[in-house]
């Protein structure tokens, strides 16, 4: 069975979600241990304090099915916190999982090219509220280059793709990766310069060695 | 045809790793400067008493100059002229020190001081596998005084790990240069 709902999940999901991971840095007193619940049933149980996710089902089937759910308009999911005494006694776990990680990647994976994760909508800015967890960024260097960019400033997912010359669906996925996690925040009436970097400046002279060295 | 040279510099305290990710970059080619060391709170026989250079070749003859700092506070004077006209730095801190004893802060602060719009990228060594998150009291430490810098783990020794501290730096170098314009 899964755990009483309080009273912010009158919110969507991902609004929930949201609240649940900054708490741990902005309201240090909210509950850090939360039950994911979709049709009555506990998917996965948040412990934030701790950054872990514990699956009820192996995690790929739990995952899968987070990333599918997600990838909806409205979500059929619903966050319950619990306190700590109720999570250490009715926490069950088949896979054990970094939690930001974990999000990030069903972040990218949810995307779908026509809109933004709900409620953002495509013309959105955000802005980073820090770095993202290197775990999480070590192999994407199009992603380096859109947290340097949104930590200094907000943008589009448009405005993204013209500066920094990427593709929509890179910018898009990072969008919602950086959203559910709540690394990410929208931000209103700050317009990004649209302005290439130089062709012949060291970071495309670098970019260039790097494909040379690859080769 | 004008062939340009590009500057970063490698900081951080005595023992961080700083001419070993030097030398990675280079592959090995770098120029270092070692004497023996006489402080007992470090653990390497020898340390850079001057600075670490080496360069590597970029696309269209430009040069691409390393320099790591001496990371003594003795050796502060030395900080601004290697700082002067960089366009970007690593900042090592040894993650297997006591957060309360690094001195790391001293290094940002120069930064801060003498380089204050340089883009910079920290660079946690000691401490773990480069898929390990940044520990808990590291994570306060970086709240504190580098808030809003991107910080990895990272082992200065292996190329890859040393490529993607270059790649983030890159990436901080070119969006500075961004906001710089469009100022």
């Amino acid at each position: 069975m899964a755990p009483t709902t309080l009273p912010s999940a009158a919110l969507p999901f991902v609004q929930q979600l949201r609240i649940h991971l900054a708490g741990d840095i902005a309201m240090p007193r909210r509950p850090a241990y939360a039950a994911v619940i979709h049709d009555d049933a506990t998917v996965c149980w948040l412990d934030a304090k701790n950054d872990r996710m514990m699956t009820t089902a192996p995690a790929p089937i739990a995952l899968t099915l987070l990333q599918k759910l997600l990838a909806e308009e409205h979500p059929a999911l619903s966050l319950a916190p619990v306190s700590q005494e109720l999570f250490e006694q009715r926490a069950i776990v088949s896979s054990n999982l970094p939690l930001r990680p974990s999000l990030w990647n069903i972040g990218l994976a949810a995307t779908r090219l026509d809109r933004l994760m709900p409620p953002l909508q495509m013309d959105a800015k955000l802005r980073l509220r820090r770095w993202p967890d290197f775990r999480i960024l070590a192999h994407r260097p199009d992603h380096f280059r859109l947290c340097a960019l949104l930590i200094k400033q907000g943008a589009s997912v448009q405005a993204c793709c013209e500066i920094l010359d990427i593709p929509q669906r890179a910018a898009q996925s990072f969008f919602n990766a950086a959203f559910l996690t709540a690394y990410a925040f929208p931000v209103m009436g700050e317009d990004a310069p649209v302005r290439p970097s130089p062709t012949d400046g060291l970071v495309n002279l670098w970019r260039q060695l790097r494909i040379r060295w690859s080769a | 045809m004008t062939v340009r040279e590009h500057k970063i510099v490698v900081m951080g305290p005595l023992g961080a790793g700083k001419s070993t990710l030097v030398q990675t970059l280079t592959q090995g080619k770098a120029v270092v400067t070692e004497a023996r060391n006489t402080d007992p709170s470090v653990g390497k026989e020898y340390t850079t008493v001057a600075m670490d250079y080496g360069d590597i070749d970029l696309p269209g003859g430009d040069r691409l100059r390393l320099y790591g700092s001496p990371g003594q506070e003795r050796f502060s004077y030395i900080w601004p002229i290697l700082l002067a006209g960089a366009e970007g730095a690593i900042v090592l801190v040894d993650g297997s020190k006591c957060v309360n004893a690094t001195l790391a802060g001293q290094h940002l602060q120069a930064i801060a001081e003498h380089a204050p719009t340089l883009p910079v990228v920290i660079g946690i060594t000691k401490c773990g596998r480069a898929d390990d998150p940044v520990l808990p009291h590291w994570q306060a430490w970086l709240g504190v005084h580098a808030p809003h810098l991107p910080a990895l783990p990272l082992d200065p020794r292996d190329m890859n790990q040393a490529i993607t501290a270059m790649d983030l730096l890159m990436s901080q170098i070119e969006c500075n240069a961004m906001a710089t314009a469009d100022e």
